[in-house]
């Protein structure tokens, strides 16, 4: 983290390969001059989910084997002989520097919660709002989280929220993230975590405003048949930039990741997706696949993509697709015969685009929100629900 | 359980020979501007070449070493030697070269093949050429092919200044800059207007000297509506200290005209390959990569076609193969800069050995550059997990108006396919490298049958020693 009379820079989105400078891809920078708060969170909990405050900058759970880093799961770059490349000078830098408290939410072994643990942020405000939340499902556990990052339109400071987990064996976590912010703010979405043995994480996340936003994902799945999808689904509009990044290291052995991404560009805004997949030595077995699809609407948006993958196993099944820029002939030549015109296509393209990520909400109460989102009569809603 | 697959090195006897250094001068070792100044002094450069190559070394000082790809801490700039003069002159016929010389490329197949199937043929021994000869029917038809220094001070010398590292400027990257100091030997092409070679040209490059670089210049100038298929061919005897090849490809392309460079680098294994290539392409115009990566310790090669014009076409088949002691980064880059231009992009790699192979490439369609089309697809193949394959594609793209597409496979050799081989007869290590022939087979495809040939017979050696 760079500071210059007063600016703080943090260094997010790292490409886990480097590439040509020239495309700037490598990595993304974001600034803030506000001081760093603590930020305020509006919670619904199950009464199966235990809430605990921690110090600032604490990362280690007493509960959970306390320093013995023998005999627990450890969060994602606590683990001996791995590095965690967001801790240099990224956004859990600043939070610890910071000294914001962490919200850990524990379930215990076995417990399946049929309420979701829902938490929204309340990210707007003068200074760097910044949060840091710790998710710990104990083996066989079950857990469905939604965070909401939404601020009304007139919002222009600079937020960031850090979620970590940890999943012990069989665990699985089903996180939802909604994000619609305004369109002068900053936003940093660090979500870091690591799987036990079969443990399985299933991510939405649905983007559908802000005016800057990094999104960086680093999943390690550590134990054999731990698995991870993600669905992404992204709506940008006037110049808003939005820069993506997943890092999946596939560790364990039958280890399965999947990504899809779709989204659609409008106006002058841009969008940096970087998805890598990892296969590390010992992960034989392991599949992973990624695809994104993009749809490009007005003449004036930038689109970057680069889909990674690394491989040091020889048994290993690893794919990437991307198809990026117009409908498809047929497609647009279907719906045009049905009386459509073309630009009424692509705007049902671009609906349904989103539409099929929220239908992979599992819980219907959160899909209708997202879908009020969408609709575009939920921000400023939402906003006043937070600033009430 | 699957058995485990051991692939020997590969056999190079047939590159891996070697003459002593007899008669040659070479210049001292490192970099400096006295060396930069001798060198230019040397060839006899014009005086705005001798700026160029001070300049280009002041670059080269400015400019830091990278942070990514494989690693190049084992090159000292220290202990090359940048120049190092055969003791020959350059001659037209094979008998005027001397005999050590001569049976170098002899045994490479030179000769021979300029017989066979050549419209021209350049041989470079070290950083000079010592033979360049062009087939009469070329020369009546207005093609040019001779060495650049020559060129330099005959009636092409206007032509040569306006081109020269004109599409890769010494800024560009800082092997680009050292290049541009040190630069010695090559070839220059100039296809008229119209004129289509139907018979391909070659240049082939042998590094012969201990510790040394080459620093080749190739540049090719072809008119509208002209055609040439250019083949360029690379080996050196092993060593263990490292050499360094840092050469220059720059391809103008006219409108409507089409080129194919096609390209076997076959690098012993102690050297850093660490060349450019890049191609302007008008209006219409079309240049084709034909590209297979075997050799070299370390590789960065990336041919880059800029679609310049309306219309222009790019296509880039490559193969790469890595074993032991190997980290090959290649890939190719395209930009399009012009309205309804395509590319195509295919590309195979395979690991064994403990060789790296990296796929790296970058696709940038720019806002001007309405109705393009882009596709890129590449696979590698992983023979053991000592090795390592990883792709790395990047894709820029500024306007609505584009269709692109990309997808990439890594996996290993089905064990399927290698038990229906065995069952139809054949032992497991051929099957083996049938498989991975019929891989590679993009690149092979696109060659001439002689050098298709070649191809095949380095992946039978690369794969030779398969056991189950």
């Amino acid at each position: 983290m760079k500071e210059k009379s007063g600016e703080k820079q943090i260094t997010v989105n790292r490409l886990p390969a480097l590439t040509w400078y020239w495309l700037g891809m490598n990595d993304v920078k974001m600034k803030s001059s506000a001081a760093p708060v603590s930020g305020e969170i509006r919670l619904s909990l199950p009464e199966e989910v235990t809430m605990e405050d921690a110090a600032g900058g604490q990362r280690t759970d007493p509960a959970c084997g306390g320093e013995n880093r023998e005999d627990r799961v450890l969060f994602f770059g606590e683990t001996a002989g791995k590095e965690d490349p967001g801790s240099k000078d990224g956004l859990g830098k600043l939070i610890e520097e910071a000294g914001i408290p962490t919200k850990r939410f524990s379930l215990k072994a076995g417990c399946r919660t049929a309420d979701p643990l829902a938490l929204t942020f309340r990210c707007a405000g003068s200074g760097l709002v910044l949060n840091d939340i710790q998710l710990n499902l104990e083996d066989g556990s079950s857990l469905t989280v939604l965070e909401d990052f939404l601020t009304a339109e007139s919002a222009e400071n600079m937020a960031g929220v850090r979620t970590s987990f940890r999943l012990g064996k069989g665990a699985v976590l089903r996180l939802i993230q909604i994000q619609k912010t305004g369109s002068r703010f900053s936003f940093v979405n660090e979500l870091t975590g690591s799987a036990g043995p079969s443990a399985r994480i299933e991510l939405v996340q649905l983007f559908l405003g802000g005016g800057t936003t990094a999104q960086e994902t680093r999943i390690d799945l550590d134990g054999a048949r731990a698995s991870f999808c993600a669905e992404l689904g992204y709506q940008l509009r006037g110049e808003e930039k939005l820069n993506i990044s997943y890092a999946v290291s596939h560790r364990g052995k039958k280890t399965e990741c999947g990504i899809n991404a779709a989204g659609v560009l409008r106006d002058r805004s841009e969008k940096l997706f970087a998805g890598t997949i990892d296969f590390k030595k010992g992960s034989s077995g392991a599949s992973g696949h990624e695809k994104e699809d993009v749809l490009l609407i007005d003449e004036q948006v930038r689109n970057r993509t680069i889909p990674v993958i690394l491989c040091s196993e020889e048994d290993v099944a690893g794919s990437h697709g991307a198809t990026i820029g117009r409908l498809d002939e047929d497609v647009l030549f279907y719906l045009q015969s049905r009386g459509m015109d073309r630009e009424s296509v692509y705007e049902m393209m671009a609906q349904a685009k989103l539409n099929a990520v929220i239908e992979r909400i599992p819980v219907s109460g959160i899909q209708r929100e997202a879908r009020c989102l969408l609709g575009g009569s939920g921000t400023d809603a939402e906003g006043d629900r937070e600033n009430d | 359980m699957a058995e485990k697959t051991y692939v020997e090195d590969i056999d190079r006897s047939m590159y891996d020979f070697r003459f002593e250094e007899k008669d040659a001068w070479r210049i001292d070792a490192g970099l400096s501007p006295e060396i930069v100044e001798q060198i230019s002094e040397e060839k006899n450069d014009p005086d705005w070449m001798r700026d160029f190559r001070l300049k280009s070394l002041e670059i080269y000082n400015s400019i830091p070493m990278k942070d990514w790809g494989p690693s190049i801490e084992g090159l000292d700039m220290e202990h090359i030697a940048t120049y190092v003069r055969p003791n020959a002159k350059m001659a037209d016929n094979w008998d005027a070269v001397p005999d050590d010389i001569k049976e170098t490329f002899e045994r490479l197949g030179i000769p021979e093949a300029e017989r066979k199937s050549l419209a021209g043929v350049g041989a470079q021994y070290d950083s000079e050429l010592v033979y360049h000869n062009v087939q009469d029917f070329a020369v009546k038809q207005g093609v040019v092919y001779t060495d650049i220094e020559s060129a330099l001070h005959g009636e092409y010398g206007e032509m040569i200044r306006d081109h020269f590292m004109k599409l890769v400027p010494p800024s560009d990257h800082k092997f680009a800059a050292l290049h541009g100091a040190v630069w010695s030997g090559g070839s220059f092409v100039y296809v008229p207007d119209g004129v289509k070679l139907d018979i391909p040209l070659q240049s082939y490059f042998r590094l012969n000297a201990k510790g040394a670089g080459q620093f080749e210049h190739t540049l090719i100038i072809l008119g509208k509506g002209s055609s040439l298929h250019f083949i360029e061919g690379c080996s050196a005897p092993k060593y263990n200290v490292a050499n360094l090849h840092a050469g220059c490809v720059e391809l103008f392309v006219g409108a409507n005209a089409s080129l194919r460079y096609s390209t076997i680098e076959n690098w012993s294994k102690n050297m850093y390959n660490l060349n450019t290539k890049r191609a302007l392409v008008e209006e219409g115009g079309r240049i084709e990569w034909v590209s297979g990566s075997f050799g070299s310790h370390v590789s960065y090669l990336y041919p880059m076609s800029v679609l310049h014009g309306r219309g222009a076409r790019s296509e880039f088949t490559g193969v790469t193969f890595a074993g032991a002691g190997q980290n090959l980064d290649t890939g190719c880059k395209v930009v399009h800069a012009a309205p309804d231009t395509s590319s195509y992009v295919n590309t195979r790699s395979i690991s064994k050995g403990g060789g790296i192979s990296t796929f790296r490439s970058a696709v940038v369609v720019q806002e001007k550059a309405k109705n393009s089309r882009s596709s890129v697809s590449c696979e590698s193949l992983m023979l053991d997990s000592e090795s390592r394959s990883d792709t790395i594609p990047a894709m820029d793209i500024r306007t609505r108006q584009a269709d692109i597409g990309h997808e990439a496979k890594i996996g290993r050799i089905s064990d399927d396919a290698v038990f229906y081989l065995m069952s139809r007869g054949l032992p497991e290590d051929e099957a083996r490298a049938l498989i991975v022939s019929g891989f590679a087979d993009n690149v092979g495809k696109e060659l001439p049958l002689e050098y298709a040939v070649e191809m095949n017979n380095l992946i039978r050696l690369e794969m030779k020693g398969t056991v189950g």
